[in-house]
């Protein structure tokens, strides 16, 4: 079900600037990043600012209140986008419980909204 | 009653979600599997999400498509488009654009070798009278799915059903969508909501509230009832939004209605989420439904069209598996019962 994979087993990474989380879309198709948000990211139950976090999908990075815009971009189902977390350094190795929350708004169904909570705790890589 | 070239069974792929999405099997293999398990013959796919690039069908893959299903001795019955009207959530498309849009998807159904697609209600009426000549030259049937909160008369459904009386078109139909005739929640989603943590007293209030009669003059008004109740008794936000699914998932209508327009339907969606312990739906009466279809004559196929990647992981090809069983079963009894 989609609640237990927004977030990617294995999907936590850390990298030379911060930290990147694997996520995948609650969807069961693709959708344009237009009507997808991010709206909660947590590490160790800490809210992380989203005004830094930036979202990578076929390999363009975007903004989290820049997504709105791109409604010709798509995110396909069998895509991972990653999470970038900028200044964030966490030890290798070290495991956290992670949360992040997609809010999907299908094109075809006008005023529904579903947001999607996922917690995991995951090995940092 | 020769039921020979009735009722077909086969199944949408969206039912294996969870295979799917879970990366554990790839189209190809899904559609070996359909064949395999002997859930077709009919073979139905999301564009959106069966296809990457869709509407974009490349000459390379449609062969490769058509000699798949040739040799697994499929039928691609039907292909889900969507009218993506809010791709831009505040700007709607113009009709000239949502035309383009389903034209582009329409194309790509008859290059699969398709005979039906499935289109949705936002399409709206002056849409597809203009999709209409595209869709009699590519020899596809175009099927407005019937799906909740809409029912065989509700305003949104008549306003089509005066249209199509006025274009008097074969390639003009209906696909109902079986959630559309549940007699309750079903009891799948009351079991995830309990292991989500979701409070009692709010799954008990969905429950009431999904069980009120609907007004056809208001057909959506539920949600917005439902999520005032919810706020107004403090529950989080997150909890409250995951409860709206049950309302535009499945909603009650007497399995009966359906008899008014099954010599307009094209396609069926076989739409359920958990069996009971005889092997039965828990919430949608298949023993009630299936005779008003064979009854009424339909011929065409209908979907195994199981959504339980919103609430488990279970395996979708296993649940496929005991809907047809149901299905032979019924249709079994209903085959004696015409002799």
């Amino acid at each position: 079900m989609f609640v237990t994979r927004v977030i990617s087993d294995n999907g936590l990474a850390v990298t030379d600037n911060g930290v990147d989380i694997d996520i995948r879309l609650p969807w069961y198709r693709a959708l344009p990043l237009s009507t997808i948000g991010v709206t909660q990211v947590k590490i160790d139950g800490k809210e992380i600012d989203l005004f830094s976090v930036t979202f990578e999908v076929n390999g363009k990075t975007y903004r989290l209140d820049d997504l709105a815009k791109h409604y010709t971009q798509w995110w396909y189902i069998l895509d991972s986008a990653y999470l970038h977390l900028p200044g964030l350094s966490l030890v290798p190795g070290s495991e956290h419980q992670v949360t992040v929350t997609v809010a999907i708004r299908p094109p075809y169904i006008p005023g529904f909204y579903r947001l999607t909570e996922c917690t995991k705790r995951l090995r940092a890589n | 009653m020769n039921n020979s070239k009735g009722l077909r069974r086969g199944t949408t792929l969206f039912s294996f979600t969870n295979e799917f999405h879970g990366r554990q099997y790839t189209l190809d293999q899904l559609i070996a599997k359909v064949a395999e398990l002997d859930l077709g013959p009919g073979l139905e796919l999301v564009g959106f999400s069966h296809l990457r690039d869709f509407p974009n069908v490349t000459d390379q893959f449609a062969a490769h498509f058509r000699e798949l299903v040739q040799k697994h001795n499929l039928s691609p019955s039907c292909l889900a488009i969507n009218a993506d009207v809010f791709l831009r959530p505040d700007q709607p498309m113009t009709k000239e654009e949502s035309l383009a849009y389903h034209v582009a998807q329409v194309q790509a159904a008859a290059k699969l070798g398709f005979a039906v697609v499935r289109y949705q209600f936002l399409a709206g009426t002056e849409v597809i009278k203009q999709l209409l000549p595209t869709a009699e030259r590519l020899n596809i049937k175009l099927g407005l799915e019937i799906h909740a909160p809409e029912k065989v008369n509700s305003p949104m459904v008549l306003e089509y059903r005066e249209f199509y009386a006025k274009q008097d078109s074969p390639y003009l139909g209906f696909i109902p969508d079986m959630g559309s005739t549940a007699t309750r929640v079903s009891p799948a989603f009351i079991r995830y909501f309990r292991d989500l943590g979701i409070p009692q007293k709010l799954i008990e209030l969905t429950q009431q509230i999904w069980m009120e009669p609907d007004d056809l003059n208001d057909i959506h008004g539920k949600i917005p009832r439902f999520a005032a109740r919810a706020k107004a008794a403090g529950f989080r936000e997150v909890d409250v939004a995951e409860c709206f699914i049950v309302f535009g998932l499945f909603s009650r209508q007497a399995p009966k209605a359906w008899a008014e327009i099954v010599p307009q339907v094209v396609h069926i969606h076989g739409k359920f989420y958990h069996f009971d312990e005889n092997g039965s739906e828990s919430a949608i009466p298949y023993e009630e439904i299936l005779p008003v279809f064979i009854e009424g004559g339909y011929n065409g196929f209908m979907s195994s069209e199981w959504e339980g990647h919103f609430f488990s992981d279970d395996s979708g090809l296993e649940m496929v598996k005991k809907h047809h069983a149901l299905i032979k079963r019924i249709m079994s009894k209903q085959a004696v019962a015409a002799l």
